[in-house]
């Protein structure tokens, strides 16, 4: 999932973050961070060796907005950069030891924020779970 | 899960040691007769309870008074305790840092680790670790229940092995030393987490 160039109205008031497109007419291409939070989400559980995202202690990391939190992914910009900080359960046993299952977590971002100036990309590994999906493969 | 249930525990211990503060103040301060029942009460059960500490004499009053002492000082260094930063390893350790970003990892997950590897080991009923930083390097003491058929020591240099393996290879970081007590006996902590499936 990618939402680079893809178009969203922002409702008044609600911080957006947003590109000059490179399309017509100075377009500007508008994505709420609770927007980017989701798909930043959907695309990490999808990295092999991921169990499932972490709400971190409380359930205090995540991205808020008027009727919806994405747990787990906390979305901000910084001097015009977007800064995501993800916190993960990783899968037992464990198939890609964790600074690499990071290492693809990162890239799995980068790919979702594409076109989007990227900040700093915080990867949190906050439990390791009994997946019984990866029960099977080999060590 | 182990993350969620060690930081409901943190908060338990916290209310709890309030509570006690509270509640110890409140006779302490009627029974000496700074304040009445009254003044200090909320509720009128309260105000019940508070009232057996008033009027107190001779040995009973002293008791109290020492007693609501003690309380209060176990509560606030209990508070202390829980609450200074410094006085308590971090909860995560840095695996990475670099413009691009930090990479961290939970203690308690290496514990897990450590307990999944220590259920691979034939022998080992249950398993409880910690693991602490020790300059740079990783300690780790693991508590392992052992079934009454098996060599104790070959079962816990096998899990040093592993642990050490593991650790090293999985989380990127050197393993100084692994610590390994077994017992015959069930891991009666309730922190004992039987990993055998």
């Amino acid at each position: 999932m990618r939402i680079s160039n893809s178009e969203s109205s922002s409702p008044a008031g609600s911080p957006a973050f947003g590109t000059k497109a490179p399309a017509p007419v100075n377009a500007v291409t508008t994505a709420e961070p609770v927007v980017i939070a989701r798909a930043i989400s959907i695309a990490a559980v999808e990295v092999p060796g991921v169990a499932g995202i972490s709400p971190g202690i409380f359930g205090r990391v995540g991205t808020f907005a008027a009727g919806e939190v994405v747990p787990g992914i906390a979305v901000s910009i910084q001097d015009g950069a977007l800064n995501v900080e993800i916190h993960v359960i990783a899968s037992l046993p464990i198939i890609t030891d964790l600074p690499e299952l990071a290492e693809r977590i990162r890239e799995s971002v980068t790919q979702v924020i594409d076109g989007l100036p990227a900040g700093q990309i915080d990867v949190a590994i906050d439990d390791l779970q009994d997946d019984p999906q990866e029960e099977g493969r080999p060590r | 899960m182990t993350t969620t249930r060690h930081a409901m525990n943190w908060l338990l211990v916290l209310l709890l040691a309030l509570a006690v503060i509270v509640a110890s103040i409140a006779v302490l301060i009627v029974a000496v007769g700074w304040f009445t029942p009254d003044q200090v009460a909320v509720t009128p059960w309260m105000r019940d309870q508070l009232g057996l500490f008033t009027n107190l004499s001779g040995s009973a009053w002293a008791r109290t008074v020492s007693i609501s002492g003690a309380l209060i000082f176990v509560g606030l260094a209990v508070l202390v305790f829980d609450l200074i930063p410094g006085r308590r390893q971090p909860s995560q350790l840095i695996v990475s840092q670099d413009g691009r970003g930090t990479v961290r990892i939970r203690r308690d997950s290496i514990s897990d680790l450590v307990n999944f590897e220590a259920a691979t080991i034939p022998g080992i009923m249950e398993s409880e670790s910690q693991a602490e930083e020790d300059e740079g390097s990783l300690a780790i003491h693991s508590r392992v229940s052992v079934g009454p058929d098996v060599n104790a020591t070959e079962i816990a240099e096998t899990l040093q092995e592993r642990v050490k393996s593991a650790v090293e290879h999985h989380i990127g970081r050197r393993v100084s030393q692994v610590t390994v007590d077994t017992q015959l006996a069930p891991l009666s902590d309730h922190r004992s987490r039987p990993r055998v499936r």
